[in-house]
């Protein structure tokens, strides 16, 4: 038996994706029992669902509450539909899984909103943790910052996932559409959630485009160039918005 | 000794002990004596990250040695090294002045997939030429020394035709490089696959030990599962002395991956540690619970050890995942 005899036999074996025992039958006995060598496919496939368990732990718990093997074949279905190809994980495997589950409900009643939410909010959250310092040319995912992300989910997303975590049997709060920021606070590195006003949305808006406080006003009524500005210093002390022109200047 | 040389017992940097540690960056009377004298990081979970994870870092390398054990190289296996991650490893390394780093003895991925874990060789002549030139390749391109860790195996490969300290040895000796000892993974496996422990610590190239890991593990069915997840037993314990006695005082690494406890347990493992690594050195008593070792009754150890740790198991059931 050559290596590349074993290398072009063994993703066959790792993935399950011929008739079990091939790999022996084809390159020898293992000498340790057939039983034995059958425990890596099986590691294989418990570490991709290791994985999307880690990054989705909210969205696991809902999921595996209301239909019992529903995760286990969400997980089964993403692996065989994207199998990981690079080492990072996240990157390079978990990150598909929002989009997955957003097809996902297309066609499977059983998946709904709020699973493709608390997918985006999960995958989201570890984005702002881990994205890199450096801002990125055109300043990142939604053209503000890329460790901030502006969403408009059905509920708050971010309170359910969490809740979740601590405890599976959670409620689930009311319909209600809900703007959410998901952002890195620049004093603690860690990610924090804030869910903006009308104003404060106006504000990162205007400040996107390089608006000036004067041509906000009339975004909406009741606007003053004050309470622009008022917002725009509470959103620099969130950390949402950094450091750059301001919106009187 | 340079400052950024690991010496004496460390952990591994995890999140969920990133205050408690940055407490002690800031008082060195936080942990006191407890403290750990070195940190080892997965390069992965850093590579490419900014925000805490880079802060961290930067921040517990004013206090410590950090070294690098990366689990993604894939050194055994047929694809070629990805080219960002290389030069990233690499930048990394030179940023925490590392004077070496480690990866493990296996392959990880084939054909563009990726398995996430840590996969056994053939173990083969072919396989040992394979692997040693694609572990000096990596050196080459990382700039530092390279010490290779002896993975828990739960299969012999078909085709084998090597013991795993012939293969192990073979490999190091046409690499020239370093041993990353896991006493753990040893003991795992002679357990698995029924051999002695200190015959088949005995049987690895020790001489080229650059570092020590020490863990825990659990039976799952009808194996023990190296997960990283609970204090190591006795007889790792027992293990660590002889392996100290082999190699003289090698840095040691507590590590700790799954259902991660409080600092303060993890911190009771480098105790243990540090009381067998002054028994050996400094001639300090022998702590209680670690029997002196021989391949008699190491062998009656692993009789008793598969008893008590199926009891264990089952109250185990269902808690814990495996770690690679």
């Amino acid at each position: 038996m050559t290596l590349a005899e074993f290398f072009a036999r063994a993703p066959a074996y790792l993935f399950q994706e011929g008739e079990p025992g091939a790999l022996e039958r084809a390159l020898g006995p293992s000498p340790s029992g057939s039983v034995n060598l059958a425990f890596y496919p099986v590691l294989v496939r418990r570490n991709v669902g290791k994985i999307l368990l880690e990054v989705y732990p909210g969205l696991r718990a809902l999921i595996e509450r209301e239909h019992d093997g529903l995760w286990r074949a969400l997980v089964e279905d993403f692996w065989r539909e994207r199998p990981p190809r690079g080492w990072d994980p996240n990157l390079h495997f978990a990150a598909g899984f929002p989009a997955f589950v957003g097809r996902r409900r297309e066609h499977d009643p059983r998946v709904t909103e709020l699973h493709e939410e608390l997918a985006d909010f999960h995958w989201a959250e570890f984005l702002v943790w881990a994205a890199p310092d450096e801002l990125p040319q055109g300043g990142g995912v939604d053209g503000v910052d890329h460790r901030l992300f502006v969403r408009q989910y059905s509920r708050r997303v971010p309170e359910l996932a969490r809740a979740l975590v601590e405890d599976p049997g959670a409620p689930i709060p009311a319909q209600q559409p809900t703007p959410t920021l998901i952002y890195r606070d620049p004093a603690s590195l860690r990610v924090r959630v804030l869910y903006p006003t009308v104003t404060a949305l106006v504000v990162l808006s205007g400040r996107r485009k390089g608006a000036r406080a004067e041509q906000l006003v009339g975004a909406i009524p009741g606007l003053s160039v004050a309470l622009l500005e008022q917002v725009e210093r509470e959103l620099l002390e969130h950390g949402v918005a950094l450091d750059g022109p301001r919106l009187s200047r | 000794m340079s400052s950024n040389e690991p010496a004496g017992v460390g952990i591994g940097l995890r999140r969920p002990h990133y205050d408690a540690l940055l407490a002690a960056v800031d008082d060195d009377a936080t942990l006191g004596a407890r403290a750990p004298a070195w940190l080892e990081i997965i390069p992965e979970n850093f590579v490419g990250r900014g925000g805490r994870q880079r802060a961290m870092l930067e921040r517990c390398r004013e206090r410590w040695p950090i070294v690098t054990h990366g689990v993604s190289a894939s050194i055994g296996g047929p694809d070629p090294y990805d080219e960002d991650f290389v030069r990233d490893l690499r930048a990394l390394v030179e940023q925490l002045d590392a004077p070496y780093f480690t990866e493990h003895l296996c392959y990880a991925s084939l054909g563009g997939r990726t398995t996430f874990d840590l996969l056994p060789l053939p173990r083969t002549e072919e396989a040992v030429r394979h692997v040693a030139a694609r572990a000096r390749e990596l050196r080459e391109r990382v700039g530092r020394p390279l010490a290779l860790e002896n993975i828990s195996y739960y299969a012999v490969m078909p085709g084998s035709t090597l013991r795993e300290g012939e293969f192990i040895t073979a490999v190091l000796d046409e690499a020239d490089c370093g041993l990353m000892l896991d006493v753990n993974n040893v003991y795992v496996n002679a357990v698995n696959h029924r051999q002695d422990p200190l015959a088949a610590l005995r049987a690895l190239p020790l001489a080229r030990t650059r570092q020590i890991h020490l863990a825990g593990h659990v039976r799952q069915g009808p194996r023990l599962l190296d997960h990283h997840g609970a204090p190591a037993v006795p007889e790792v314990w027992s293990l660590y002395r002889e392996a100290l006695r082999q190699v003289g005082p090698v840095p040691t690494l507590i590590e700790w991956d799954t259902d991660i406890p409080p600092l303060e347990t993890v911190l009771d493992e480098v105790s243990r540690a540090r009381a067998i690594w002054d028994e050996v050195f400094a001639g300090g008593p022998r702590p209680a619970g670690v029997p002196e070792l021989s391949i008699e009754t190491s062998k009656k150890s692993r009789r008793v050890g598969r008893r008590a740790r199926g009891r264990k198991a089952r109250r185990r059931d269902g808690a814990s995942t495996e770690a690679s």
